[in-house]
């Protein structure tokens, strides 16, 4: 289990991805379990189609908001927020601490004595962390099968693989970039405070693109927006924006490994 | 094993690279064929000596070729022949001898393990270490002694390619640290200074992390190490007291029997029974004609276990040397009582004597050199009580501490 680096990180996570999994499809169970009261009772989905378009257009996920079928209360229940926001959190932990949080704990500079290079040991980091979101959106991804099975909801499987797979590709292009962060600072709380603040910034560009002009022109900057375009629930992924999803992150992986095998590690700052 | 010496010119043979006995010591050496053999001694004295298989040399031995000639001559030593030493001739000495021996040129060379040119890391305006220039040769203990906050840290981070020069490079076996990172870290055990262990696993997890991260497959030597400090790898290193993870340290940096070992202030934390166990360890270490980068602030330690001490003070070097050649320059300390106290200036013109306190009819003299003419200068007068203290290093250090704080001043 301890044979490398990529396996040692995902042994010092087994419990947290165990807790993390618990949490998860909890949540789905919880969420799925509503279902049959909002399908037998009209008048709530009545009530969601009476909020103001601009919550609307925050809580509906790609194609038209309609909390009545089964895709759309997926949509705006689990996948235009919880989803995503559960994703980025363990993603944006993660990548903050795989190089930064063996840096501040002091770990690092015993790590670098054995004949691993700087790039290596952050590569192997950075497909741990993959691995280990990787590995929730897995078990996310299995228990809305599941749910939805049970709850006897209509949503196709490839609807719901290609929305789970979706946020994956958000929350390692975040994950990514709190990870280059702390490989090029060595600060963890830097790491996780700026990215944290980046999507954010794009959860809200994303929201307000259709009701303000200036930022619909911006909207394409956005990981979010490519999350959420082309309906994924309903359409399955969309090519173009899973690459810049992508792009974003291997962009972010590239500079952050630079920056790491350059700069003096170890040194309390 | 890899020689002190090599040959440069790849299939030469000439001169044969290799070990030799003596006592329990390996010794570095070049066989120059005929039976001669010119190697390093591995104790304090650094001394090169040219040894005959029949382990005695004559006073009178002419260099047989034209080949030794140019080779003894090459190393500047001809003017010692005269000083037999029964089992060789000592054919120099001091610390300049690996710079002399290179000077063989295509030959051979003494295989320096570290190497620091110029070797400077600025902290924004703050200095860490400034144009440090030294050379750690296989098979030595160095220390590399100096006050918290000299630089010691700071040279040992370098070295291990964690922190980067502002200026100049070091070396490890001839190797950049910086291009040759991975190449270099291969052939290296380190013990950082404040050690910061996996708090997660257990001792035995860790060691077979590393080992498994160096490519180790045997654990035995890990296994070995533990027992001869009494130490349990079974245990979670969150529950192990400084000391105990302070043995997991040397473990991890000895398993993999690495050709240098930098340890900074490796003995902190350790109980004294366990300091003599890692004296001992570093001893047989060396003998393996391996070599010991050792950082300490404590004298003692230094004068103890290292060949030769580098003295940083300040980001700079103040002094290399061997711990030989630095107590032969300390000055003893002899004190003399006297029935009536001498006349002042009775001991003036003695070489060497220099009276440095009088106290009633007591006198102290640091002494330099031979003790015999102040021996007899002395007879000249009623002595009560003589008493004489061997050289102390602190002393040494001290005087060059004040020394060059005065000139800073």
């Amino acid at each position: 289990m301890l044979r490398n680096v990529f396996l040692k990180s995902l042994h010092d996570v087994r419990r947290a991805v165990l807790w993390w999994s618990i949490g998860l499809v909890s949540y789905v169970a919880l969420i799925v379990g509503m279902w049959p009261t909002v399908r037998d009772n009209p008048a709530i989905a009545k009530l969601h189609e009476t909020y103001p378009e601009e919550l609307q257009a925050f809580i509906s996920f790609g194609g038209a908001f309609d909390f009545g079928t089964p895709a759309g209360y997926l949509g705006a229940e689990l996948f235009s927020l919880m989803v995503p926001l559960l994703l980025l959190v363990a993603a944006i932990g993660a990548g903050a601490r795989a190089l930064a949080g063996e840096e501040e704990r002091g770990t690092l500079e015993l790590l670098l004595a054995n004949p691993v290079s700087r790039t290596r040991l952050a590569l192997e980091k950075l497909a741990a962390l993959s691995a280990e979101v990787a590995a929730l959106a897995a078990v996310l991804f299995v228990a809305l099968v599941v749910g939805c099975a049970a709850a006897g909801m209509d949503v196709s499987t490839s609807g719901l693989a290609s929305a789970t797979f979706g946020a994956l590709l958000l929350a390692l292009a975040n994950g990514s970039i709190a990870f280059a962060l702390g490989a090029a600072t060595g600060h963890g709380a830097l790491a996780i405070g700026l990215s944290a603040a980046a999507a954010v910034a794009a959860y809200l560009v994303n929201g307000l693109a259709p009701l303000v002009d200036a930022i619909n022109s911006i909207r394409w900057l956005s990981p979010f927006y490519h999350y959420v375009a082309g309906d994924p629930l309903r359409e399955g992924l969309s090519l173009p924006h899973a690459a810049v999803l992508v792009a974003i992150g291997v962009v972010a992986v590239a500079v952050g490994v630079a920056a790491f095998d350059r700069r003096d590690v170890g040194v309390s700052k | 094993m890899k020689g002190l010496f090599r040959p440069t010119a790849a299939g030469s043979d000439k001169y044969k690279p290799g070990y030799r006995a003596s006592g329990e010591i390996h010794r570095p050496c070049v066989r120059l064929g005929k039976g001669l053999v010119l190697s390093l001694s591995t104790d304090a004295r650094h001394q090169l000596v040219l040894d005959h298989p029949d382990r005695h040399v004559p006073a009178d031995h002419e260099a047989e070729t034209a080949e030794h000639l140019a080779l003894l001559h090459a190393v500047d030593i001809r003017e010692d022949f005269s000083n037999p030493v029964g089992k060789g001739l000592v054919v120099g000495h001091g610390r300049r001898l690996d710079q002399r021996l290179r000077r063989i040129g295509d030959a051979v060379h003494v295989a320096s393990v570290v190497q620091a040119h110029g070797l400077t890391k600025l902290y924004g305006s703050r200095t860490g270490v400034l144009d440090l220039a030294f050379a750690v040769t296989q098979g030595e203990v160095f220390g590399y002694l100096g006050p918290n906050g000299a630089g010691k840290t700071t040279t040992i981070r370098l070295m291990l390619d964690l922190i980067r020069p502002t200026k100049g490079r070091v070396e490890l076996f001839g190797r950049d640290v910086r291009r040759d990172s991975v190449d270099v870290r291969r052939r290296l055990g380190y013990l950082p200074g404040d050690v910061r262990l996996y708090e997660r696993l257990t001792g035995e997890q860790l060691v077979r992390y590393f080992a498994s991260l160096r490519g180790l497959g045997d654990l035995r030597e890990a296994h070995r190490l533990a027992g001869r400090f009494e130490l349990d790898l079974d245990l979670p290193i969150r529950t192990l007291s400084r000391g105990n993870r302070q043995k997991v340290g040397i473990v991890q940096a000895f398993m993999h029997r690495p050709d240098l070992l930098v340890l900074d202030e490796p003995t902190s934390g350790l109980d004294p029974l366990m300091q003599q166990q890692f004296y001992d360890l570093l001893r047989e270490t060396t003998s393996d004609g391996r070599t010991v980068f050792l950082s300490s602030h404590v004298l003692p330690e230094v004068q103890e276990i290292a060949d030769r001490v580098a003295v940083i003070r300040e980001g700079r070097l103040v002094l290399v040397e061997s711990v030989e050649a630095l107590r032969e320059r300390a000055p003893a300390r002899v004190e003399a009582s006297f029935a009536e106290g001498p006349p002042a200036g009775a001991f003036a013109d003695l070489p060497g004597v220099r009276e440095i306190e009088r106290r009633g009819t007591t006198i102290v003299f640091a002494l330099e050199g031979r003790i015999d003419p102040l021996v007899k200068a002395l007879a000249r007068y009623e002595v009560r009580a003589l008493d004489s203290h061997e050289a102390d290093l602190e002393d040494v250090f001290l005087a060059l501490y004040a020394e060059r704080s005065t000139v800073a001043a």
